[in-house]
């Protein structure tokens, strides 16, 4: 089973590979994909989450939802970087 | 080459009628209804699943993807009607007709939509009515359902306008041999087709013909659009 962070990279890759310059994100765990720091269009991050979700269930069989009610009024967000957003999927398949 | 399309409720109906179309046509077409399908063919390979169920539609997807097929064209031809006078139509058959109607709409949408953004291209069609804008009486739950179904069109378009992917809703007259259309009483179709500039009854090849215009190639910039059939708008 893929950790969490091969997880978000190899999705990361699935999301660059869309774009049109191949650089939507930079594949590396401090990337922040929230606040006013991050360069992640939004519309980016859904794609994000949709291709960890898709390798989840190519993986496991199993259907994970990623933005839930919960995870988004968490005091500190699970999607504010590719560090966090690697951890909570360890979270969500353990 | 053949194009891969999904069509859901192509067990019967309408749906089955251009399922068979479109194989005739050459493309390959994965069907899904709650029923089994009579329909045999090469080129057809038939799920038995409940759109509305969430898990299902992913795994449906899920399982595409891993066989290597890619989704050029969804048809959300699935629908169940409901003849009931307003006053009389019960919570649980309103539930249930948004269920197949709208929800498993969207949930076959959203997914579809998933693969396509991967490959940058695709052509969705829902199949709305004419009741909409005839808001046709003895059918609440049905006509609520499909005018929630291109507002459903109307904003996924929006939010992926920059792909060349099309959301397109065809609004359906009687439609012979459908099943729906032998339903009705002559009482009804009577009432029905006197609001219409063109009453007589649709063939499928009718169907099959607006559905080819919106899934060209050089259709790629009409979305958002809904088409009626019988001279209504």
């Amino acid at each position: 089973m893929s950790s969490g962070i091969e997880l978000v990279f190899a999705a990361i890759d699935t999301v660059n590979q869309m774009s049109d310059d191949g650089q939507a994100i930079v594949k590396a765990p401090q990337t922040p994909l929230l606040g006013d720091t991050t360069t992640v269009d939004s519309l980016v991050l859904v794609n994000l989450v949709v291709a960890i979700e898709e390798a989840i269930m190519d993986e496991t069989g199993k259907v994970v939802t990623l933005i839930t009610e919960d995870s988004m009024t968490q005091e500190s967000s699970p999607f504010d970087s590719v560090q966090s957003l690697a951890d909570y999927v360890d979270t969500r398949l353990a | 080459m053949g194009r891969q399309i999904v069509i859901t409720g192509s067990s019967r109906g309408t749906g089955r009628m251009i399922a068979d179309r479109f194989l005739q046509n050459g493309d390959t077409v994965f069907g899904v209804s709650r029923h089994p399908c009579e329909l045999e063919h090469a080129c057809y390979s038939h799920t038995c699943l409940d759109i509305a169920d969430e898990d299902a539609v992913q795994k449906f997807f899920a399982t595409l993807r891993r066989d290597g097929a890619g989704v050029d064209v969804l048809i959300n031809s699935a629908g169940i009607a409901s003849s009931m006078p307003a006053l009389l139509t019960t919570g649980d058959t309103f539930k249930s007709v948004l269920d197949t109607n709208l929800l498993g709409a969207f949930l076959m949408t959203r997914e579809a939509l998933k693969v396509m953004k991967k490959t940058g291209r695709g052509r969705i069609v829902h199949f709305s009515s004419i009741n909409v804008p005839l808001a046709s009486k003895g059918s609440l739950a049905y006509t609520a359902s499909k005018a929630a179904l291109e507002t459903l069109n109307a904003v996924f378009a929006h939010e992926i306008a920059d792909e060349n992917i099309t959301l397109n809703t065809l609004g359906i007259s009687l439609v012979a041999g459908s099943g729906m259309f032998e339903s009705l009483s002559e009482d009804v179709l009577m009432e029905k087709t006197s609001l219409l500039s063109k009453p007589k009854p649709i063939s499928g090849d009718e169907v099959f013909h607006a559905l080819q215009f919106l899934l060209d190639d050089a259709a790629k910039n009409i979305t958002n659009q809904i088409i009626y059939f019988g001279g209504v708008r």
